[in-house]
């Protein structure tokens, strides 16, 4: 039997063939001469067989559906650009014709002859919506320019790393617990009880176990602070807002205090602390060619705008792959990593805007796009690192200004990645995640516009995005195994050594020493304790298990996700702002200043009295008398100061203007 | 089981802690190995007769020119033969190498101003082989249906007079080029067969034919013009009335491209239909010129 054979079924080599059932001669061959009583039969189970190719099967196929989640309302100017001969220029689109459509900010094409009618029927080019740059085509996870917006990338966990997350001289950092940046009193029956505020989720539920370290104990030592932990009271503030920030502890506010940034918490289970740190992702494909991508069918999301459909082409082998925590890989990664080119250098915007840019530094004059930046959703404070909604919020003799410690310089090419923050509990043997990362993104002009025009702020309010989406190839059972290695088999090579019978550890638990007792073995034996990775298609009570297909010798995932892309402050309050400009010798500012997207209306006080008409006047006229002028404005302001906002986040109100019915003019 | 018995005088053993060796032959001879087949023999036998798991991953291979660069789109020309006084001829002048018009077919300008179902009905058909030697095997086909498009208007978006409104059909990128018909200009085929072929590059061959629900007809078309065929044997028959295709793995990216022989090339001024790299000023697109062959005339 050595020779094997791959037999493709009839009805895969042609389409009129139909599968015919076909006998395979099985010679039985033995150099022993064996002797047997009677012939031998046996039956193979092609259920049995099916389990046994699925369960050595490490081979893994992706593919699915992106739906790409974005608006362009971060956009660098609103101009058309249009290519004359051969250069490329910017025409100002004034307020009055910029549009939203779906969220998109545009403006509506003019009549132009030169542009292709449409296929297919009979529309012309004429009141094509068309959105300022950053549009559809470096934002959208389709585009037909041949450049993707994002690259696609699957990731495995693989090592792990720590951080600083609060500003501190005392080397402070996330694997000491998570640091403390607030200490607050919340009263309960007319009893008050001390509240933390921690920079990112803490994971804390009520009645866990808390390990306060690095604390002020302002009983002397009363509080035995290093020799017992708390149990967690409630969460959230005296309101129950920010539970997942606040916890509550029975402990008196004036008998203690914290140091900021030194002191933290860790939650501790049986005695045993927390760990905290960030997982870093490696890639296990790299480059553009590995995938497919393609409009999906149908694939049109409630924006109307359209969806990808990709697949892996390469079958991706998980085989030998250990987590961080040396487990066989239980979890993967979609990675999507903002594109810097995303369009054609070639191209008139492209072209167009480094020719704006070209009094930038060097390292960036050329690019849209700054480089990458990652980070978490942290709490708004002066000394929180990584607060990825602060990006940019440090302007010189700004106050408050915000650290600018991130993952930094982050590119698409990349082939490590750093993920979210997780709590990794010995005693549960399970990971838990606290935070997810983000990416952060602006274009170059935004980002550095008072440095290209000074007559203008910055934009630095930017894109940010989650660029690691969870994939759950298997699932760790729900039940912790124990066993001892003498009597115990298969003891899985990622257990956890609780103890051995030559070194008993003793354990504190709230200040008692609790010891654990040999049992009666030899010297060698040892007590490990692990959670059984769950066969594919094992599913428990609670439903934790993993089903998918086997098919053609690999598991296949399907991926049905959404890619957000979220401003990165969204502006909540309104301003209104008012210039005042002389006519007609401040004409061209006045044009400039009724072109912003942020115009709302001008007025001239006592028309009457200055003009000597009230007839229509034109304010262009350059033969008007001197006439003061008030230009109004509408800006946008959000938590952090990132510069100027032209565009409304969803949360402003909108009542304190006055609104009036528009019509497309198309 | 033999024993060999030997006599110990007690004077021998003076001193404590002797030993005897004993010798223990066994002359046992299994009768059979019953156990060893219904362990051993069976399980490995069973786990030799399974096959090993074939892989029916299909995926998508994008047209590629001479020098294996991705093409976006490229044209389909059709070209017939019209029955003019008492004899067959091509539609248009020997030496064209384009489409015939829709008017050669006998469909009228309504038919095609209207999108009448007897023009938007017909179709040309991509039929995949595994040889050009018959017999072959059909591996898939792919219809596209009659395109009114941009070469069927004028500047102004109305359809051409039918005597200029040509059988053509334009096949694109579905990504980068979404206005046009994907239909046809992908092939899709088994990625591990393709992957295992010699040079990674795997051969099927194209027939194309165009259904026309104008009158009914299957038409049957060559990539080059027609010969005497009553000269040809029926491998060189054959060999016109199919055009080869590659397939390949080309570094990671999966191509496939036309390989026209000698006489179904137009590239370099070549007599067939087929040109992949087009000059500038013959075409602005990669074309493939299918030409009718010529109708059984009778004696």
């Amino acid at each position: 039997m050595d020779n094997k054979y791959k037999i493709l079924l009839n009805k895969e080599k042609s389409v009129n063939s139909v599968n015919q059932n076909s006998n395979v001669p099985l010679n039985l061959e033995n150099k022993n001469r064996l002797l047997p009583l009677s012939d031998e039969q046996s039956v193979i189970d092609s259920y049995e067989q099916f389990e046994k190719e699925r369960k050595e099967c490490t081979t893994y196929r992706f593919y699915g559906v992106i739906n790409t989640v974005a608006s362009n309302c971060l956009y660098n100017e609103n101009v058309n650009i249009v290519t004359i001969n051969n250069n490329s220029s910017g025409r100002t689109v004034p307020s009055h014709s910029i549009f939203v459509n779906d969220g998109w900010y545009g403006y509506y094409d003019d009549v132009d002859l030169s542009t292709p009618q449409m296929q297919n029927d009979n529309e012309s080019s004429l009141c094509q919506f068309k959105t300022f740059d950053p549009g559809f085509d470096r934002l959208l996870g389709l585009d037909s320019d041949g450049k993707q917006n994002y690259l696609y990338k699957i990731t495995y966990p693989f090592e792990i790393r720590d951080i600083n997350l609060v500003v501190n001289k005392q080397g402070v950092s996330l694997k000491d617990g998570i640091q403390v940046i607030e200490k607050g009193v919340v009263t309960i029956n007319n009893r008050n009880y001390v509240y933390f505020k921690t920079p990112i989720n803490h994971g804390l539920s009520e009645d866990d176990e808390v390990k306060l370290l690095n604390f002020t104990d302002n009983q002397n030592g009363g509080l035995y602070l290093n020799k017992r932990t708390f149990n967690v009271v409630k969460l959230g503030n005296q309101n129950n807002n920010l539970t997942e920030r606040i916890f509550v502890l029975d402990i008196n506010p004036v008998d203690i205090d914290i140091d900021l940034g030194v002191s933290t918490i860790k939650r501790v289970v049986a005695g045993i602390e927390s760990e905290y740190y960030v997982r870093r992702l490696k890639c296990l494909t790299t480059e553009e060619k590995e995938y497919d991508i393609y409009p999906a069918a149908y694939g049109v999301n409630y924006f109307d705008d359209g969806q990808a459909s990709f697949y892996f082409k390469n079958d991706i082998d998980i085989d030998g792959l250990r987590d961080n925590l040396g487990r066989p890989l239980s979890e993967l990664f979609l990675t999507i990593v903002k594109n810097d080119n995303d369009t054609p250098l070639t191209d008139s915007k492209n072209r167009y805007w480094i020719d704006q840019q070209k009094t930038l530094p060097p390292e960036i004059k050329n690019r849209f796009w700054m480089p990458i930046v990652g980070g978490y959703e942290t709490e708004k404070n002066v000394n929180v690192n990584y607060n990825i909604r602060a990006v940019g919020a440090n302007y010189p003799g700004g106050n408050p200004n915000y650290p600018q410690v991130y993952f930094d310089n982050i590119d698409e090419s990349d082939l490590t990645f750093d993920n979210d923050i997780v709590e990794y509990n010995e005693y549960e043997l399970t990971e838990r995640t606290l935070e997810f990362i983000y990416h952060r993104i602006n274009t170059v002009y935004r980002d550095n516009l008072n440095t290209i025009d000074n007559t203008k702020p910055d934009k630095r309010e930017g894109y940010i995005y989650n660029p690691h989406q969870l994939i759950t190839i298997r699932e760790f059972s729900e039940y912790i195994e124990e066993g001892d290695s003498q009597n115990t088999f298969n003891i899985p090579d990622y257990a956890q050594l609780k103890y051995s019978a030559t070194s008993v550890s003793n354990i504190v638990d709230a200040g008692v020493i609790k010891k654990f007792s040999t049992i009666p073995l030899s010297s060698n034996s040892k007590i490990y304790r692990w959670r059984d990775l769950l066969d594919i298609g094992f599913v428990d009570g609670n439903g934790v298990g993993v089903e998918y297909p086997f098919e053609s010798g690999a598991h296949y995932i399907y991926l049905n996700n959404s890619f957000y892309l979220f401003r990165q402050d969204p502006p909540c309050e309104i301003d209104l702002t008012e210039k005042s400009v002389t006519l007609p010798q401040d004409r061209d500012l006045f044009i400039n200043y009724t072109s912003e997207p942020t115009f709302y209306n001008y007025e001239v006080e006592n028309v009457i009295g200055i003009l000597g008409t009230n007839a229509p006047v034109d304010l262009l006229d350059t033969s008007i008398s001197p006439t003061n002028v008030d230009i109004k404005f509408i800006t946008y302001s959000g938590e952090y100061n990132l510069g100027e906002r032209d565009t409304p986040g969803g949360c402003v109100d909108y009542s304190l203007l006055e609104e009036k019915t528009i019509t497309n003019v198309c | 089981m033999s024993v060999n018995k030997i006599k110990i005088p007690l004077k021998d053993i003076n001193i404590s802690g002797s030993s005897i060796n004993i010798n223990v032959n066994l002359d046992f001879t299994p009768i059979d190995n019953t156990e060893l087949i219904e362990t051993k023999l069976i399980d490995d036998e069973r786990e030799k007769s399974i096959n090993p798991i074939i892989d029916y991953k299909k995926i998508r291979f994008f047209p590629a020119d001479n020098n294996w660069n991705i093409i976006r789109k490229f044209k389909i020309n059709l070209n017939f033969f019209t029955f003019k006084n008492t004899d067959y001829f091509y539609s248009n002048a020997p030496s064209y190498n384009g489409a015939s018009a829709y008017g050669d077919l006998g469909f009228s300008f309504d038919d095609i101003f209207c999108r009448a179902d007897r023009v938007m009905n017909s179709y040309l058909t991509f039929n995949y082989y595994d040889s050009d030697e018959l017999p072959n095997n059909l591996i898939g086909s792919t219809n596209i249906f009659t395109q009114i498009l941009n070469d069927q208007k004028n500047e102004y978006g109305f359809v051409l007079p039918i005597n200029e409104c040509p059988v053509s059909f334009i096949l694109g990128d579905s990504t980068l080029e979404p206005e046009t018909v994907h239909e046809g200009y992908y092939i899709y085929w088994f990625k591990d067969l393709v992957d295992n072929a010699p040079n990674q590059e795997y051969v099927m061959y194209l027939e194309v034919t165009y259904q026309n629900a104008g009158n009914g007809l299957t038409t049957l078309h060559y990539g080059r013009k027609t010969v005497n065929y009553n000269t040809l044997n029926l491998t060189q028959i054959n060999q016109n009335r199919f055009l080869k295709i590659v397939l390949k793995n080309d570094n990671g990216i999966y191509k496939y491209r036309f390989e026209p022989n000698s006489q179904q090339t137009a590239f370099n001024g070549g007599p067939g239909g087929i040109n992949l790299n087009p000059q500038s000023n013959i075409s602005d697109l990669p074309y493939l010129t299918f030409w009718q062959i010529q109708p059984n005339k009778g004696n």
